[in-house]
């Protein structure tokens, strides 16, 4: 059995993190699969990185709507982009792999102490991974029908703030705000935000009603 | 010259009158001239009432100037003239008869002083006059003794010829006294130009008075042109009740771009006071005459006092001695009350201008005031980022620049802490220094977490060390935090002479302090280093490097660091880039500047001003406005207020301590107000005690932090510039 092999066992055979990892930002996470990759001695280089820092952390790494893959492309920007480039507690790259720095020891120990709950973080990192279905639906949570609706205020809500709420410029065009509706029910329902949904329900009973 | 034919004696004693006319005109003798040429607008004056003359008006004041003696005078009216009934009436003792300009007055508001007294300041004096053909000779001896030359003689054609006089009309003659010292007709032409008591005359276009030189035939239309009004601070009438009834007062007070001279007779800045048309009474700031602060303000207050002055009862409204309003009179009581009012209100808005603090210094420290606010209430942003379940740093790492020091965070678990409860901090190498060593609690914190500023600081770059914490007694915890030493670039400028860093923002309007850094051996003996500016950016063309025997105070490590002050010209100029090239013999350094807009700030501070309001309290925290006036009229204050205050540290200690208190119990208040739990209190109706205790409580425990803040802002205790 070659050593690669071996490697790649070892990661397959990784389980979620058993503690409540919800709360931490994934830059931290990141760091502590690339130690748990060093301190069973597999060289970190990005694809086990990748693969170990789904494995343990799969709530926080997965793809949207796809939860059974990892999203390579957070996990690449939190090993390189954040913790070697900005903070300093990786060094290497893509073609080299990585090694958790000096500095990046004391965040380690941190993070570990977070995990077991020693610490706690008070602010709550999201989750979610910031893609278009995201990206819209803040967008759409800023908009005056949603805050109207939200503090309880939906008979104020007029028509035209629900048309610009879903970026319909013309809402003469029926079909069009049907696909738009529908499209942002679709982007609820795949990251699965309630109040979202909520409020596109009451969306089409409003315009069902006119 | 006339010929005195008979003398009539004066009544009184003869003492009386020479000290009368000595008091009245010494100190400022070029009343004599004024009272004349005055007695001679005001003939103008009543017959333009009755319809018997149009203006302009003209008068002539000749003078005949020498070099060592006192000049000569004669002022000549072609107005009512005088028979020799009225001049008995005019020149004897104690007179009532219609006088100044109000023609149904019968005496004036200056009553005391006038014509016959100037006459008798007038060293061989004869009034000429000639009213319905008739000449009469008149003089006023020392002793009030009247002196008569021709009476109600018939006036000859070559009389009226030789005396300048076609109809009726006056003159009057006589050299001025020995205290009078101008002797140039120019400078004569001047001091009676600037003479308060002329001023209104002056600008008024109906009069006209001509100065002439006797000796060269010089006509000198005399003018006063008011300084130029930058602004208008106030234009208000208002009624002074006198006598069961109200007098109508006009005050105007206007600012001026320029420092005024102050003071009577010649200065410019203060309140004419006047009636009528242009009777001037006094020049005065009131309670605030002579008042530096004042020195650019000045006025007029017009007085309708007619009905006063109509009454032969009233004693006059001028001072005995002519000086002035009479400060006891009970009118004049009234009107220096309101006046005084008005003008006070004038000198706290002015003066809250006048003094100031550094805006940059206020800036940076209101915004870490409101840090801190947040932090003594107990949300925001300095709520502790972490929740230690005992104690741990934060950050866990940090990078530090020698000779920059740099605060950490220690987040402590209140739970852990108990009575004598302390942590203990050291540095695992000697090189890095944490300035607080001991963190001690007297008594258990009432937050569920303590937040504890430690400062960091090293003189020596690229070493790493780490800080450990340890608490004491009953746990043996510890937490640690990582520490490296960079280098600091400001002790590697470029070619040895750079701006570090070389780019920087400036706010819009705004000005800052960059630091230029030379390498201290490239220092040689030329000082000068050459600043070019491109715009909107303006900084000084030069800058002078210290002299030797001062640079070891600008030497750090091994480079002489300087700040250049920059300055946006104007506003507007947001997004506009700029850059300053420094030259210092052969080197080079330039810096980049962008302009940004000014950040708001945002919280409870939000301002810190000097106000010149008089109150009981020295510092005071208005709410509503979110602003903190320091009230540097307070006598407490001012008493510290003494030569180089901004360098005495009783001064800065009584600064400091007296805004701390006013913040604390700000920062209390609001807390109070908002509902933040660290602020319980035991009976909601009767919160006093709980107050107390809580203010306490944080003065001791931000008291030390604001304290140093704060001494840092009466530095910048300045004299605004308008």
């Amino acid at each position: 059995m070659s050593a690669r092999e071996r490697d790649e066992d070892v990661i397959r055979g990784i389980t979620e993190f058993l503690g409540d990892y919800s709360s931490l930002d994934k830059d931290r996470l990141v760091l502590f699969a690339v130690n748990f990759l060093e301190s069973r001695k597999i060289e970190p280089t990005f694809d086990k990185i990748v693969v170990a820092t789904f494995r343990l952390f799969p709530k926080k790494f997965s793809l949207i709507g796809f939860p059974e893959y990892p999203d390579g492309r957070t996990i690449y920007y939190c090993a390189f982009n954040h913790c070697t480039l900005t903070k300093k507690w990786l060094f290497g790259n893509v073609q080299s792999g990585f090694k958790i720095t000096e500095r990046g020891k004391y965040f380690l120990d941190e993070t570990k102490k977070m995990l077991e709950g020693e610490i706690k973080l008070v602010r709550i990192h999201q989750t979610i991974p910031r893609r278009k279905e995201t990206t819209f639906l803040t967008m759409l949570k800023k908009s005056d029908a949603f805050k109207k609706y939200i503090y309880g205020k939906k008979e104020e809500v007029t028509n035209s703030e629900i048309y610009e709420a879903l970026k319909i410029s013309s809402p003469s065009s029926k079909g069009l705000t049907q696909a738009h509706l529908e499209r942002y029910f679709e982007y609820a329902n795949r990251i699965n935000d309630s109040q979202v949904m909520e409020f596109l329900d009451f969306i089409k009973r409003r315009l069902g009603g006119n | 010259m006339p010929v005195e034919q008979k003398k009539e004696p004066g009544e009184v004693h003869p003492k009386y009158w020479a000290r009368t006319v000595i008091e009245a005109f010494k100190n400022d003798p070029f009343r004599i001239a004024v009272e004349i040429i005055k007695n001679a607008a005001d003939s103008y004056t009543r017959l333009e009432k009755r319809g018997k003359a149009q203006p302009p008006f003209e008068i002539f004041a000749k003078l005949v100037c020498r070099k060592k003696r006192p000049p000569f005078i004669e002022v000549l009216d072609q107005a009512e003239g005088m028979d020799s009934q009225k001049l008995r009436e005019a020149l004897k003792y104690g007179t009532q008869t219609s006088m100044g300009e109000d023609t149904e007055a019968i005496t004036s508001a200056e009553k005391g002083i006038g014509l016959k007294d100037a006459m008798m300041a007038l060293q061989d004096n004869w009034l000429i006059t000639i009213k319905d053909g008739l000449l009469n000779e008149r003089r006023k001896h020392p002793d009030f003794a009247t002196g008569i030359g021709k009476e109600d003689a018939k006036v000859t054609q070559e009389e009226r010829k030789k005396l300048g006089i076609s109809n009726d009309g006056t003159i009057v003659i006589g050299r001025l006294p020995e205290y009078f010292h101008e002797r140039k007709f120019t400078t004569i032409c001047e001091r009676l130009q600037q003479h308060f008591l002329m001023r209104k005359l002056l600008e008024n276009n109906k009069y006209r008075i001509l100065a002439i030189d006797a000796k060269t035939g010089e006509k000198r239309l005399l003018e006063h042109k008011p300084p130029q009004i930058k602004e208008q601070l106030l234009e208000e009438t208002f009624d002074i009740e006198y006598n069961a009834k109200g007098h109508k007062i006009h005050l105007l007070v206007n600012r001026s771009s320029e420092e005024l001279p102050q003071g009577k007779p010649f200065g410019e800045s203060g309140l004419i006071f006047f009636y009528g048309a242009y009777s001037v009474v006094d020049l005065t700031f009131c309670r605030f005459d002579r008042d530096l602060s004042f020195s650019k303000f000045f006025g007029e207050v017009k007085l309708e006092v007619e009905r006063i002055v109509r009454d032969p009862d009233e004693s006059p409204l001028v001072d005995e001695k002519r000086r002035g309003l009479d400060s006891e009179h009970p009118f004049n009581k009234k009107l220096f009350k309101e006046i005084n009012q008005r003008l006070q209100l004038i000198q706290e808005r002015e003066e809250a201008s006048k003094y100031s603090f550094d805006e940059s210094t206020k800036k940076d420290i209101l915004r870490e005031l409101n840090k801190l606010y947040k932090e003594i209430k107990g949300t925001g942003i300095l709520q502790p980022p972490i929740e230690p379940a005992t104690f741990a740093f934060y950050p866990v790492y940090a990078s530090i620049r020698e000779y920059e020091p740099r605060t950490v965070s220690l987040i402590i678990n209140s739970s852990i802490i108990s009575d004598r409860f302390e942590i203990s901090l050291q540095s695992t190498n000697s090189e890095i220094i944490a300035k607080r060593p001991v963190i001690k609690f007297a008594e258990k914190p009432k937050e569920r977490f303590v937040t504890k500023q430690v400062e960091l600081y090293s003189e020596k770059a690229n070493i790493k060390g780490e800080l450990i914490a340890k608490g004491f007694p009953f746990t043996s915890e510890s937490a640690k935090m990582g520490i490296e030493v960079m280098e600091n670039p400001i002790f590697s400028p470029q070619n040895g002479f750079a701006f570090v860093p070389d780019k920087t923002t400036i706010v819009d309007g705004g000005d800052k302090k960059v630091p230029l850094c030379v390498d201290r051996n490239t220092v040689s003996d030329s000082r000068e280093i050459t600043l070019a500016s491109s715009d909107p950016i303006n900084c000084p063309g030069k800058w002078l490097l210290p002299q030797v025997e001062k640079l070891e105070k600008y030497i750090i490590k091994n480079i002489v660091k300087i700040e250049i002050p920059l300055k946006v010209r104007g506003t507007d100029h947001v997004g506009e880039k700029a850059s300053i090239e420094a030259t210092y013999e052969d080197r080079t350094a330039n810096l980049n500047i962008t302009v940004v807009p000014e950040p708001t700030i945002s919280g409870l501070f939000r301002d810190i001003r000097p106000s010149a309001k008089d109150t009981k309290k020295i510092c005071d925290f208005i709410k509503d406005e979110g602003v903190l006036e320091v009230y540097y009229k307070h006598p407490l204050f001012k008493k510290y207020m003494r030569k180089n205050f901004r360098a005495r540290s009783d001064f800065l200690v009584f600064a400091a301590d007296t805004i701390t208190r006013e913040v604390i119990k700000a920062c209390v208040a609001s807390g109070i107000e908002e509902s933040s739990s660290r602020f319980y209190i035991f009976d909601l109706d009767h919160p006093e005690k709980d107050i107390e205790t809580h203010v306490i409580h944080e003065y001791y425990e931000h008291g030390p932090m604001m304290h140093e803040m704060f001494m840092k802002l009466a530095r910048t205790f300045k004299l605004g510039e308008e």
